[in-house]
Order: C-alpha cells, then structure tokens, then sequence
C-alpha cells in the first residue's frame, strides 16, 4: 500500500505548532526602515491638498510617498483579474472597475482607502510623522449599502457608471424562463441576504521588500496564495519591468481565504519604497489596520423565485442579484457572483430553463474580492433556500421534494441547462445514506424531548456542488547531487500541508523515500510558474501533474 | 502607541507621589482596556504608574460578614476563591464571565470599577450589594462611586486600595453578554440582604443604577414572578450596534428575573 491511501502525519506541523514557522513578519532585512499606510478617514472625499513637509521633519522619518509622486514615475495601477471582453455589460459596453492608484490622488473612497506612505525607522514613528501630514479633505455625499446605492439620485462612486451599477449580466433565457413560470401550479419566492465579512485570516498581510541598486533586481516577501499572480501583477502592471528582475517569494502562511489571492497597494509600495531610499523597506498590517484595508467577502441581496408543477417538479428557476463590489473592481471581485458560480447555479436538481440577472453594486466601501469559495456557496444558499420553503409551501418533506428533482445517476453524463457537464453522482442514494445516519426520522422524538427541557431544537438539510480545480499547474522535478528530489510547484501552502500531499506522491511514483523530498513552493523565480492556490485546484491542477 | 515613561512603585506612597509629580500620568492595573486605548492612540498619558508591584493591593478577605478584595485581584482569583465561591457565589460567578480566561489573569477588580466602562460587570456587583470602595484617602459607598459612562467620584490621582462587600443573605447575577467580548448588553445584580432587596443593572445605561420598583416589589415577595410586569423606560438606555434602548428595556426584566432564580438558588 502506497502513502497516498494511507494517514501520514504532516510534514510541516511540527513546524508549525513549535513555533517555528517562518512568516513575511519573521524575515529579517539588515537595515529595514518601516513602512506605514497613512488611510483615508473619509467614505468619500476630494483630495484638495496634501502636505507632508512637517511631517518629513518628524524624528526617525526616512521620506514620505505620495500619489502624485508615482503618477509622475510612471507607476501603473492595480485592478481586476478579469480583461474586459471576459465581464462586460449585458448591452456589450465595458464594465466599470474604477481606476485604483496604488496611492491615490484626487478622491478617496472608503474609509481606509491609501493617501500616503511613510516610511521611518520605526513603526512608532512613522505613525507619528503620518499623523503630521495635512490632508485637506473635502467630504462628499457617500454610499455604503446596495439599497442606498442603487436609489434614484444616489451620489455616485464613479460618474461613469450609472446607477452605480458596475456591471449587469445575465445568463439563461429570460423569455423562456417567463414562459415556464406561466404554467406552474406552485412558486416559490424568497428574498435573501448574504452579509458582508471582514476575512480576518491570523496572519495579517505584509511584505518586507528590497531593490538592488547593483543588479537592478528587485526581491518581495510576502504573505500570499501564490507568488507569481503577485509578480505577474507588480512586474508587468505596476513596476512596468521585466519579469526576471522580480522575485516573489512567499514564506509560511497565517490563513489565506482568497484574501491573499490579490495583489494590495503596500506590495509594491515597499519596493518602490527600497528603491527610493536605499534600504529595504518592511510593511506590516495591524488588526484594526486589516478591517480596514483587507478585501471583504459575500455582500448581496437575492430575490430568488421557483417555479413548479404539481408534482413539485421544478419548472423555471430565476434569480436576480446585486452584490456589493465596493468602491473598487479589483482581483476577482468583479466575477464574484456571476462568472465564478455560473456553472453551479441550478445546484444538483433537473432545471429546465432559467434566467439569472446579476449586477455588481459600486458603493464606498472596501472593495469586495474573492473570499470562501467565491460566488458559489452563495449560489448554493440561494437554491437550497428555496428549495426548503417550496418544500413547506407544497406540503413536501425537505428531503422528498430534493428527491423528485434530482439529476439521477442513470441521466449522467447531465448537460445543465447552464453548461454544466456533471458526469457522475448518486444523490438519490447520497441522500438516503445521509438521512439513515443522521436518523432523520427520528427527529420528532428528539424535538419532543428536548422541548421537554425548555430547549429549541431544529433541522436543515443542504445540498452543495461545486465546479472547482481550474487549471492545470506545472511541476518540475529535480534530482540533486545530494540525493534530494525537489519538487517545484507554482501553488504554495497556506494551510493545506502540501509539503506533506506533493511528497506522498512522488515518493511513491518515484519509489524515493518520503524523507528525501523538499517542496519548492511560493516562489516565482525557483518554482515553476503558476497560477497560486485557490478554487481547490491544487489536488486536481497540481498534484494531478506531479503524479 | 505613543511614546512614555514607564514606572513601576513599590509603595502606594510612591505611586501617589508619582501621580502628584506627572499630572497627565495614568494608573496602570490589569491594563485591559488601557493597554489597547494606548495601542489605538486614542490615549496620550506621558507617563504610565504600573501598580503591579504593590503586593499588598493583592488579596482576598474574608470575615464573618465581609468580603475585602484589594484593588489588584484578578478576576480569576475571585471566580476560583473557595471562600467567595462558598459565601458569596454570585460574587464568583460574575468575575468567571468576564471576557475570557486572558483577561481574566490580568484584569484586576480595581483597573475595572476606576475604568468605570457602562457595560462592565462589577459595577453590578458593587452597587448591587451596596459595597464600600477604599481609596488611600477615603472610603466611598458604591452608590456614590459611579458618577457616569466612564466616570467615577475619584479626585485626580486618588488610588483604590480595596473593595468591601457585605455578605447578603442570597444573590445573583445573570446577563446577556455580546458574544464577542462578553461584556454586559444588559447584567442584573440583585441581592436580598437583612436590610431589604437591591437591585442594579449594568450595561443597559451610561452608569450602572439601581431598579426601586422591582426592589420594593422584590421586598414583599422575592420571586422572579413578583416583577412580571414593571416596564423599564428606555428613555435614557444604550443603543448600539447591539442592541436597541427596547430591547436592553426588555433585557433588564429578563435579566433580573433571571437573577432572582439564580439568588433562590444559591
């Protein structure tokens, strides 16, 4: 019997849990200054001037950067991870992303949104030079929740989009979908909030950055979910250089959550920092800091409605949402609840048509990105939702109407009526094993006696699938002198063990010892390159190719 | 933070001495919530006076009617008292739901009721069992120390040595903490003692204070059924993100019946 199919204890956790882990906040730069975010207080405002000269003069201030510096030098910006033609509106015009300055110039537009850069010999300092710099703001009507932005006359994120509506898609057929629900005996409607999150992951983000003056070269650690999205982004972006004069390289990671998927303002804030004053430059975030400035997840409002025959079998399924991007379209966020669950939006039940509207809300808020699964647990929600208050409205226990609707095993390979190619399953049989075990029907017993002690007692039943493991990855194998087999993979760990997954594998292809392999992972130079972890694709996209 | 001078006394003399020559000086106890405020900037004290290493504000005593606890207990050394879980286990009980174990091992009885935050626990208790406060000048009733959200009657540089707590004849606390930081939505301390019933609740206001309608009510029938009825205006209550002035209005009748059960209990 192989590794594979058998327990191993983690290679890393020893590590780990002796305190010996090595994060972006563990590297040590001889000679590091500190960088600190100098944020906006304001929702929404206009810059009309920004003074740092008081604040330069502070003890320990080693420069402060500015927007209108980096503009001047050519700096690129951040944005979205999808090109244009990929997410546009459903009339064919371009979507709305905002435009995002690393530091911006002449608007702020959430709380916590990046003005200046101060760098000092200490933490404590900079912070004391920040709070000399004059900002003189002036307040504008702002927009923080989707009702509010979405009213007539709301003040607007971005005079370009209307409505404040970043983007409006759709997908199914809307007149076929209008059809069906004229023959239903029975529909459903429901009214759903997903709500906002703050990510939180225990390892804050940071990034420690140096720029040799010598070669040119410049060097990022930084705390993330892959290193060459991050180097692909700074080198080809933001520093407009070529990509062998960047190296990424990510150390241990504190939690991911596809918050560290994204490339942040301070990332290459520090480099550019290094090179301008001649010292590496270390940037990390605080808690409250991270509320502020870490990318937030969910945020939507759904109104879902079903429709049905009289068998309770599903005719039509319609939904339209808006989600809060934020005042920014940036990483993934603009994809976050139409592209990315697109394939996932009937769920596991027979949909004959459906018509899906989606619209991405701009308000002044922190921009929203890909967090948890990204768009499809909210997808899941929706329909299963749903599906339990038709079940209450019909008169149909919560499992009984899920097993007259579907996809049977004998009907796989299914085409979804959403494109979906679902080529195996059992849920019918799932869902009876699941039932037994749970003893489901004995429930009432268990509500009766626990009523009987003053306590409330409730069930749920949900169903999730999920189109994951996008992408292949690479993976190089080396052989050293040494008698090492190094594993190069364009994923990294950030939770998962994969020091412990990747050795399993090649040791028991290769017949090496399990002890005599080393992950080379979190590094855009030594590793081959890769799209970074996320979406599940590790097991599929990356260790598919190793074995 | 911002930057300071740190001292640390080795006599209440000195600690008083150093607060007289620093006027912007603050105390420094368990160091709960003053720790965070500097971490935030939100505090610019230029000196700290850490009383940590006044031994004798520590300790626990207990007589055939009181309870003395010095200033820099921890609330962990109340909630684990035998004695005080044996004669007063309201008293316990209360100092076991503050926070969370961290806070418990540094928090102390006299950084929180000088902290005087609106949602903190002992406040209830003090007030609730008509405790005395000792300071290194004076004795102050509890009923007079509270003066407002975040305010106390100590004079500027006045440090409390000691809590003194009469033993009731029954007591209790019950409250609906935040989940989060288990602080007090609204707390509810009632204590049936030789002289009548007190009851008084924290959270629900800017100041702890006392419920005389259900006191007297509890008086002639001490019973959670005997203040079934008695509406608490929300007129002058909290509202936050939490919890509306109605809903803390309808917590404080629900907390304090729920704290007669547990005083019948006990």
């Amino acid at each position: 019997m192989g590794l594979m199919s058998q327990p191993i204890r983690r290679t890393e956790d020893k590590r780990f849990i002796t305190g010996r882990g090595r994060y972006v906040d563990d590297v040590k730069m001889e000679g590091a200054a500190i960088g600190y975010a100098l944020r906006s207080p304001y929702a929404h405002a206009r810059i009309l001037s920004i003074d740092t000269e008081a604040a330069k003069t502070m003890p320990g201030v080693i420069g402060i950067i500015v927007g209108s510096e980096l503009e001047a030098a050519g700096i690129g910006h951040l944005g979205a991870a999808f090109p244009a033609s990929m997410l546009k509106n459903r009339d064919g015009t371009p979507r709305v992303d905002g435009d995002r300055a690393l530091l911006t110039v002449d608007y702020v537009r959430y709380v916590g949104e990046p003005v200046a850069f101060v760098v000092a010999e200490s933490q404590n300092a900079a912070k004391d030079a920040a709070e000399q710099i004059l900002v003189d703001y002036e307040e504008l009507p702002a927009v923080g929740l989707i009702d509010e932005a979405v009213a007539p006359g709301a003040p607007l994120v971005w005079p370009q989009a209307k409505g404040n509506i970043a983007v409006d898609w759709e997908q199914g057929d809307e007149a076929a979908t209008e059809t069906a629900f004229a023959k239903a005996a029975h529909i459903t409607r429901i009214d759903l909030v997903n709500n906002r999150v703050v990510v939180n992951s225990m390892e804050a983000r940071g990034a420690a950055g140096r720029f040799d003056k010598e070669t040119g070269h410049y060097e990022l650690f930084v705390t993330s979910q892959g290193a060459h999205p991050i180097a692909d982004t700074i080198a080809k972006r933001i520093l407009k250089i070529p990509q062998e004069r960047l190296r990424v390289i990510t150390p241990d990671v504190g939690g991911g959550f596809g918050l560290k998927m994204s490339t942040f303002a301070e990332y290459p804030l520090v480099l550019i920092a290094s090179e301008r004053f001649g010292m590496p430059v270390k940037w990390m975030s605080e808690r409250t800091e991270a509320f502020q400035s870490d990318s937030h997840g969910r945020d939507l409002k759904s109104h879902a409605e079903m429709a049905f025959d009289a068998e309770g079998r599903i005719l039509a399924y319609r939904v339209c949402t808006d989600f809060n991007l934020g005042a920014y379209g940036l990483g993934f966020g603009p994809g976050i609840q139409n592209i990315i669950p697109m394939f996932v939006v009937g769920g596991v039940y027979k949909v004959p048509v459906l018509h899906n509207y989606v619209r991405a809300v701009l308000t002044n808020t922190v921009p929203v990105e890909a967090y948890r699964g990204a768009g499809r647990p909210e997808a899941a929600y929706i329909i299963e939702r749903i599906m339990d208050l038709a079940a209450r409205e019909m008169g149909l226990g919560q499992d009984e109407i899920r097993l007259r609707n579907f996809i049977q095993s004998h009907e796989m390979p299914y085409r979804s009526y959403v494109g979906a190619l679902i080529d195996s399953g059992d849920f019918q049989r799932n869902l009876h094993d699941c039932l037994k075990q749970a003893d489901w029907a004995g429930f009432p017993a268990r509500r009766a006696e626990s009523e009987k002690r003053g306590k409330l007692r409730g069930r749920g039943m949900a169903y999730y699938i999920e189109k994951t493991a996008g992408g292949a990855s690479a993976v190089d194998i080396s052989f050293t002198e040494a008698g090492r087999v190094e594993v190069g993979v364009g994923t990294s760990a950030h939770g998962q063990g994969h020091e412990t997954t990747f050795a399993a594998i090649v040791a028991d292809k290769l017949g090496v010892p399990f002890e005599s392999i080393d992950l080379i992972q979190g590094d855009s130079i030594r590793a081959p390159h890769g799209g970074g972890t996320g979406g599940s694709r590790c097991p599929c996209g990356t260790a598919g190719t190793a074995y | 933070m911002y930057a300071f001078d740190y001292h640390k006394p080795h006599s209440l003399a000195e600690a008083a001495a150093l607060l007289e020559a620093h006027p912007e000086a603050r105390l420094l106890a368990g160091g709960m919530t003053l720790i965070p405020t500097l971490k935030q900037r939100l505090a610019s004290p230029t000196d700290l006076v850490d009383l940590g290493g006044l031994a004798d504000l520590v300790g626990i005593v207990v007589d055939a009617g009181e309870i003395t606890i010095g200033a820099m207990t921890t609330h962990a050394a109340v909630a684990h008292s035998k004695e005080i879980k044996a004669r007063l286990p309201a008293l316990a009980a209360l100092a076991e739901g503050i926070g969370d174990p961290q806070v418990r091992h540094r928090g102390t009885i006299g950084g929180s009721i000088s902290n005087a935050d609106p949602a903190a626990d002992y406040p209830a208790a003090l007030v609730g069992l008509g405790a005395t406060v000792i300071t290194d000048r004076r004795e102050i009733a509890a009923d007079d120390f509270f003066t407002g959200m975040f305010e106390t009657a100590l004079a500027p540089g006045e440090i409390v040595r000691q809590v003194r707590f009469p033993i009731p004849l029954a007591a209790g606390y019950a409250k609906f903490p935040n989940p989060a930081s288990r602080y007090a939505v609204v707390g509810a301390f009632v204590a049936r003692t030789a002289a009548g019933v007190r009851v008084a609740v924290t959270g629900a206001g800017p100041s702890v204070f006392r419920l005389p309608e259900m006191e007297a009510a509890l008086a002639s029938s001490f019973a959670p059924q005997a203040i079934a009825g008695i509406d608490v205006p929300e007129d002058d209550l909290n509202r936050d993100p939490h919890a509306t002035a109605a809903y803390r209005a309808h917590l404080v009748g629900v907390m304090t019946a729920r704290a007669v059960t547990t005083a019948l209990e006990s």
